[in-house]
């Protein structure tokens, strides 16, 4: 599949080039290109992941150039930009169009990220009296982490045939990702040990994008057909989990062994799943008179190839404009998506089987949480009311069904929201606008069984066999719909954009959102937020430019902590 | 109790529809500008008359180099004949496509970049915000936005808040010039090339298609809504999270009931394992649990493989 | 009632627990991330053009003191083992960066095709609070310079 797509990569390429070649022995009108070549010096002092995120400098002279290319001629343009920095920062773009029958685009993108070490220094303690014990591991210390991403993209547009304007459209991106990255594992008994290595990235995905597209008449149809391969190449990570025994005395492994899934074994941690994502996409847009109107309907099925299993989305969406009267537009836009994911079944050992009392059965059905239907629907009307004034208010609907969800009447989230806006405009020297929007959801998103019971909420009874009650039959006690995502929320953004003359400019913006959760009378759950924000540029003469700009961005989140009163 | 959510908005929007059919009836009609019926092509010497500072700039661009070659009517192809402009040398009888807006239908522009990126126009809010070709593209001089660099300035020059999140300690390469805007953004109102379905999932899973899955053992915030957790134009959290842990995570699961386990204060060592030995405070319980979740909850995106214990029949994304 | 783990070896392990619920309290989270720029240009003559920017953004997160209630009478005075003050745990996952940055640089055009540029940039980030990657402040220096040739 590889050589599949580096050959088709090497054939746009070469269809590219074959019509600038082409196109090169038309007259040029225009042709400059211009070549910087030089060098840079990088010093980092301290540490430098932070600073040096997504530079990588050596303390030491590099080589760097550019070159710029443009040639326009009556009927053709094709410009190159490419900068070096060094092996891991470059790029290029190449753009080439002929008449207006063939365009083409290429990309070359190579940046570089590095990451921190997380020592784990937090994680070392013992349990006073006790026996738990939190122990890390270092396998690497003084690991450089980083991640080198290249990326290589390249899209054509080709008209076989002027009537219709029937038209290929053609796209490939490939990106590979190589690099170190941190890797912590965690084993349970004898003691809670994290131990940290290096694993390697070695990251390859390819996608394409083909389609073909036509007018009849005023109308446009189009199909498109998309494939995505992700793929690791790296070995896999390996971890060490140690045997469940007691931590302090050695004994008990039969009790302790007998609630693990896997102990004293190395296994694999942290895999990358190939995955492999289809698409078919059809389109339909036109124009009627000042109408638009368009509608798409399509079909992905995305499969995890290290498991087997697939999930599909089915969606449709149309939207359609129009002027309900010289200066009033209305804009309707409506969308439905139905998401399934194969429901999977989990085998797993009996719990305590072996152990006094009776062994549990832990297997379970996964369903998943993506399965819904997901229908949008909005109407916004848009009127210009005198020569400055445009005022707009839309208001729409959203709902999410979906069709496993643990949390009892929370399967459906409903939201509508309302907003209105208000621009004013004087010449093109002023103009100020204002939106005000208001959402207001039931039964948002929960994370179902995430947080606290309340004391005694019901009666726990020990598991069967034994005088124990175990801290996993709490879990059924949660709340089921306690949530921090809110119900309501208000959002503000005003812009101010003044042009005195031709040599000031000054934009300002403040937008702030408010929402809160009022579903439980009890808990103050709320967010706020705030950014005010400035630029302005002045001309001071011709000789002299400035530009200043500010911003405060404020951000603040009520929500619960909570932790069970229980001593396992 | 809980309580239903009421409506409010729903109403409030059937009520602003009503008001704007209102304002519609009542709206003066101030006609977009265009030359009169009878108005005739000038030529470009005319228009450069008056114009001439502005006629040297545009013969070097794009369009002028193509047009000035085929016709010398290269002004007018966009602005419409002139001749009534220039006998009444008056600027509301001759097509300004700067000023065109979304009531005066298709734009001059559009009339011949009709290609599928600006197809969706029509719906597009740059479009309903009352901007056109010109609030982004010039015309008359050739400053073409081809760079990561360029783009993202233009973009930023309005959207200050997005520029300001670019200096946040965590965020996407936009200011070091590694992305752009349109990576994510199409300002002209259709999707990305490489987003198979209209979602912010979609999107974000183009780039980062290892979070996909689907995954056996999931998390649910994931197959809801990535900005759940994340906010893509910066943060100053890691891994460009709107909270650190632990408080994001605070917001959905309860502390680890190990985080009040009175801790050994002084130095100690694993019975088992001599070797893993170390030094804690009676706090330490507290740090360990409380300060990186995924520490040890590593895929927190989803994971194949099971973790440890069958009482969380697996799902604990530590492996 | 609770039993002390660490028993003699060979007692089966028995810890019998009463439903004691959870404690919860309110806490608020807060981040703030201020930011200011100023850049310029200045050409001072045809042949010789300067820029220069400075930069300054100052970000913090942090979250409240957690101050659960008395939990005693909940747990009826068990759990003497466990520790429900939590009073520090904000301490553990706090941020505070500022990051100041100059750039100077200046372009000459030596002939109508040939232009020599250097710019200079040094970036500086102060980091207050330090977590799990301990303290990363840094600073990086960075020179370059080039003659640009048009043809």
């Amino acid at each position: 599949m590889k050589r599949i797509f580096t050959i088709l990569l090497q054939s746009l390429l070469l269809v590219a080039l074959t019509f600038m070649v082409a196109a090169g022995q038309e007259e040029k009108i225009e042709e400059t290109y211009s070549v910087w070549i030089g060098s840079s010096y990088t010093d980092f002092t301290d540490y430098t992941k932070k600073i040096g995120e997504f530079r990588n400098g050596d303390d030491e002279f590099l080589p760097e150039f550019s070159i710029d290319y443009l040639s326009r001629g009556i009927n053709h343009i094709f410009s190159l930009n490419g900068k070096y920095r060094d092996e891991n920062n470059i790029i290029a773009d190449m753009s080439s169009k002929i008449g207006d029958g063939f365009s083409a685009d290429f990309k070359y993108r190579s940046m570089f990220k590095q990451a921190g070490q997380d020592m784990l220094a937090n994680l070392e303690t013992r349990e006073a009296g006790g026996g738990k014990m939190l122990t890390h591991e270092i396998l690497d210390p003084g690991a450089d982490y980083y991640v080198h991403r290249k990326e290589i993209e390249s899209s054509f547009n080709l008209r076989l045939s002027k009537k219709n304007n029937i038209r290929l459209i053609a796209a490939h991106r490939t990106v590979l990702q190589t690099g170190i990255e941190q890797h912590i594992a965690s084993s349970h008994c004898f003691s809670c040990h994290l131990t940290s290595s290096t694993a390697t990235i070695d990251k390859i995905t390819h996608q394409i994008m083909a389609g073909l597209q036509a007018d009849l008449g005023k109308n446009t149809v189009g199909y498109q057909f998309g494939y995505r391969i992700f793929e690791s190449e790296a070995p896999v990570n390996v971890a060490d989990f140690d045997d469940a025994i007691h931590p302090v005395f050695g004994t008990k492994g039969a009790e302790f062994g007998s609630r693990m899934i896997y102990e004293d074994v190395t296994l694999p941690v942290g895999e990358y799943p190939n995955t492999e994502k289809l698409s078919h996409k059809l389109t339909f847009k036109g124009d009627a008179g000042k109408s638009s109107y368009g509608s798409s309907i399509s079909y992905s099925k995305a499969t995890n190839k290290n498991n087997d299993l697939s999930s599909t989305a089915l969606s449709g969406s149309a939207f359609y404009a129009t002027s309900l009267a010289d200066l009033t537009r209305l804009i309707a836009r409506f969308s439905v998506a139905r998401l399934d994911v194969e429901s999977t079944f989990v085998d797993l050992p009996l719990y305590r089987d072996g152990r006094p009392g009776t062994p549990k059965d832990f297997d379970f059905t996964r369903y998943s949480s993506l399965n819904r239907l997901d229908l949008r629907g909005s109407v916004e009307v848009i009127s210009r009311l005198n020569k400055r004034l445009t005022a707009s208010f839309s208001t729409g609907i959203r709902l999410v069904d979906r069709e496993y969800y643990p949390a009892d009447d929370a399967d459906a989230t409903t939201t509508f929201f309302g907003q209105a806006k208000v621009r004013y405009r004087k010449g093109m020297r002023y103009s100020t606008s204002v939106k005000y929007r208001f959402e207001s959801s039931s039964n948002p998103f929960t994370s179902a069984r995430g947080l606290f019971e309340a004391r005694g909420r019901s009666i726990l009874n020990s598991v069967d066999g034994t005088a124990f009650v175990y801290y996993w039959q709490r879990e059924d006690l949660r709340y089921q719909d306690i949530t921090t995502v809110p119900t309501q929320a208000h959002i503000l953004d005003v812009t101010s954009s003044w042009r005195p003359n031709n040599k000031v400019n000054l934009n300002v913006g403040f937008k702030a959102k408010y929402d809160k959760n009022d579903n439980l009378d009890s808990l103050d759950i709320s967010h706020f937020s705030m950014q005010p924000s400035l630029a302005l540029n002045v001309n001071i003469d011709p000789k002299w430019t400035v530009s200043a700009g500010g911003s405060y961005a404020f951000k603040k989140s009520r929500g619960p902590v909570t932790i069970a009163l229980f001593d396992g | 109790m809980k309580k239903q959510a009421r409506p409010h908005s729903f109403l409030f929007g059937v009520f602003g529809v009503t008001l704007s059919c209102v304002f519609v009836l009542f709206t003066s009609l101030v006609m977009a500008k265009t030359p009169p019926a009878d108005a005739v092509p000038v030529g470009n010497s005319v228009c450069l008359d008056c114009h001439d500072d502005v006629g040297i700039d545009f013969a070097k661009t794009m369009h002028g180099t193509l047009l000035n070659k085929v016709s010398d009517n290269s002004c007018e192809s966009c602005h419409g004949p002139g001749s009534a402009h220039v006998e009444n040398e008056d600027p509301d009888m001759i097509i300004n496509p700067a000023r065109q807006n979304q009531f005066d239908g298709k734009s001059t522009c559009l009339s011949c970049h009709n290609t599928d990126n600006f197809s969706n126009w029509a719906m597009a809010d740059h479009n309903a915000a009352d901007m056109n070709c010109s609030s982004c593209h010039t015309i008359h001089s050739d400053d073409v936005a081809w760079t990561s660099g360029k783009i993202n300035n233009l973009c930023t020059e309005c959207h200050l808040d997005v520029k300001a999140s670019a200096f946040m300690p965590s965020h996407h390469p936009l200011k070091e010039g590694n992305m752009s805007c349109l990576d994510c953004h199409d300002p002209h109102g259709g999707g990305a090339t490489f987003a198979h379905e209209s979602s912010i999932r979609e999107l974000c899973f183009s780039c980062h298609p290892e979070k996909e899955g689907p995954f056996i053992f999931e998390h649910a915030p994931v197959n809801e809504d990535c900005m759940l957790c994340h906010s893509p134009h910066g943060t100053v959290a890691d891994n460009l999270l709107t909270q650190t842990e632990p408080a994001l995570c605070l917001n959905c699961h309860s502390m680890h009931f190990h985080a009040a386990i009175e801790g050994w204060d002084g130095a100690f060592t694993t019975p088992q394992a001599p070797e893993r030995a170390g030094t804690t405070t009676a706090d330490g319980w507290k740090e360990g649990m409380l300060t990186k979740c995924s520490q040890c909850h590593t895929e927190i995106h989803g994971t194949d493989l099971p973790s440890q214990t069958i009482s969380t029949s697996g799902n604990a994304l530590t492996r | 009632m609770y039993t002390d783990t660490v028993s003699a070896p060979g007692d089966p392990l028995e810890i019998e627990t009463v439903h004691y619920g959870s404690a919860y309290t309110m806490a608020d989270y807060e981040t703030i991330s201020q930011n200011l720029y100023l850049t310029t240009s200045y050409i001072y003559s045809p042949k010789l053009k300067f820029h220069g920017m400075v930069g300054y953004n100052r970000s913090t997160a942090e979250m409240d003191r957690v101050f659960f209630p008395d939990v005693s009478t909940q747990t009826e005075g068990d759990l003497a083992h466990s520790d429900f003050t939590f009073e520090n745990m904000h301490d553990y996952s706090n941020l505070d960066y500022e990051l100041m940055n100059f750039s100077l640089g200046f372009e000459y055009m030596i002939s109508k095709d040939v232009v020599w540029t250097a710019e200079g940039e040094y970036a500086d980030l102060k980091d207050n609070e330090g977590y799990v990657y301990d303290i990363e402040s840094g600073s990086m220096l960075m020179i370059r310079s080039g003659i640009r040739f048009a043809f």
